[in-house]
């Protein structure tokens, strides 16, 4: 509860900054949007990291092989910092920079994923054996 | 007095002709080589005991006890559960993590859809793994079902050939060896190739944004169907058919057999008719034990498998069902389809264990009714 209550008030902090430096200094606006974002980004870190951990808990309790749930969680990180980046980007009016940053997330992600699918290919042609 | 000696004759020959009875009936079964049979069942169920078995169906017990049958099914069932236990926690980690993705689909399309795709590659490989373990165990128990047919059929229509029924055997060999290489050329060739590609289909149906898979599963899981029932449905019908039709040929020589010898020798002519009759009925008996028995093994074999099966059904169903209620709709539809898929497998082992209970079955009542 409190550390919702920490990232409501940061939230408004930063947007009554950036609403009052708008007029005045219009050039801390843009440092003070990043900064509010990756204060609340870093702060519901632990939050995000414990779920994974329960996760992966859960799936060793249970003798189930986590190798590609934890590709699966760096997959699902990734694309949410590439995200995060992109949508801070763009709101700095920086639309070019946020499209290479989403090729270059697509891409990591995409190197993450082919083990994945090589593997669900190798496993069909496992089927087709038993042909 | 005289009939005080009678009764007491009665008495005294009833025993005699009971044990005697017996001792032709031991005499069958000592001379048959069931080698072939306790050999497959060392190798594969080293817990049942054939010879044990006939000798139960002899004495008039139960072969399957019913009390330990439900019991052993539930201990299967109670441990089954653990072990398949797995497969639900490992589609409910993805299904977790998968409604983060589905937090993440009002961001930027491009990024979460490659997201996207590997959670569903990362389901298929559970579903795959899956589907490769229940394929693998339902070939397994096809082929010993098949092999215990193919080893007792032989021995079954020496008996039945054995207990007067020589153009039944005769009519019905030909015809049942048939089936069983049709029904297993089938399977093989034709079921099994359909249950695979419904279940690779199935891996890949989070696809429909850029085809539809839907109506080529369905189109397939309906011929599958139909074909499996008309394959029941003929198999048995025909056996039957073919089975009523001889009986009663079998039926008219029996008598025959037994009126001239019974006539048209002097003396030992009524002793000699009667000790065919005596052997026809042992070599009925034995053939009615070693039917129920070889029923009681395809029950034994297949039961096993159709409750692992059967397990795996209602976990994915309940995966599912867990997918579609916090996860992504696409998963849910993935998983719900696999489970359509093994339970297709579980439908085939029971189809073939059925199919061949039900042959044994009317094999067994066909040439009951000859020696009356």
């Amino acid at each position: 509860m409190e550390e919702i209550v920490k990232i409501a008030a940061i939230g408004i902090c930063g947007g009554i900054l950036i609403a009052v430096l708008k007029n005045r200094q219009s050039e801390f606006v843009i440092p003070v949007m990043l900064a509010s974002g990756v204060v609340i980004i870093f702060s519901i870190l632990d939050y995000i990291s414990s779920a994974n951990l329960q996760i992966l808990q859960i799936a060793a309790e249970y003798g189930v092989d986590t190798g590609y749930i934890k590709i699966i969680i760096k997959v699902i990180s990734i694309a949410y910092v590439c995200q995060f980046a992109s949508e801070l980007l763009k709101d700095s009016d920086m639309g070019s920079v946020a499209s290479k940053v989403e090729l270059a997330g697509r891409l990591v992600i995409f190197s993450y994923v082919f083990p994945i699918a090589r593997a669900l290919l190798g496993q069909v042609l496992k089927v087709l054996d038993y042909l | 007095m005289k009939k005080t000696f009678i009764l007491l004759l009665i008495i005294f020959l009833i025993p005699i002709c009971v044990r005697a009875a017996e001792e032709s009936i031991n005499q069958v079964v000592e001379n048959v080589d069931f080698g072939e049979i306790e050999n497959f069942l060392e190798s594969n169920y080293p817990d049942t005991d054939f010879k044990k078995m006939l000798s139960d169906v002899f004495e008039g017990k139960q072969p399957l006890d019913i009390q330990t049958l439900v019991y052993y099914v539930k201990e299967i069932f109670l441990s089954e559960i653990k072990n398949s236990v797995s497969v639900l926690i490992k589609l409910i980690c993805v299904c977790i993590l998968m409604t983060f993705l589905k937090e993440m689909s009002y961001f930027d399309k491009k990024v979460s859809d490659i997201v996207f795709l590997g959670g569903y590659m990362l389901s298929g490989l559970i579903l795959s793994e899956v589907f490769v373990l229940s394929v693998e165990m339902a070939k397994e128990v096809i082929y010993n079902i098949n092999s215990l047919m193919g080893m007792s059929m032989p021995l079954l229509m020496v008996f039945m050939a054995g207990s007067g029924a020589a153009k039944t055997a005769a009519c019905i060999n030909p015809v049942v060896l048939i089936g069983i290489e049709v029904v297993s050329t089938l399977v093989n060739s034709v079921f099994i190739p359909l249950i695979f590609a419904i279940g690779i289909l199935s891996l890949f149906s989070f696809s429909d944004e850029y085809f539809d898979l839907t109506p080529l599963l369905k189109t397939i899981k309906s011929f599958l169907k139909w074909s499996m029932g008309l394959v029941f449905a003929v198999f048995s019908g025909v056996v039957s058919i073919y089975g009523s039709f001889s009986s009663s040929a079998d039926a008219l020589s029996f008598r025959a057999a037994k009126y001239v010898a019974g006539s048209a020798l002097p003396l030992v002519g009524s002793v000699l008719s009667e000790t065919m009759g005596t052997f026809f009925y042992s070599c009925t008996v034995v053939k009615n034990a070693f039917g129920t028995v070889i029923i009681c093994i395809l029950i034994i074999i297949s039961v096993l498998p159709a409750i692992k099966l059967f397990l795996l059904v209602a976990m994915l169903n309940a995966s599912a069902m867990f997918a579609g209620s916090i996860s992504e709709k696409k998963t849910a539809l993935q998983i719900s389809e696999m489970s359509g898929a093994v339970s297709y497998i579980l439908a085939l082992v029971c189809l073939v264990a059925f199919l061949f209970i039900i042959c044994i079955a009317i094999i067994i009542h066909t040439a009951n009714n000859i020696v009356i």
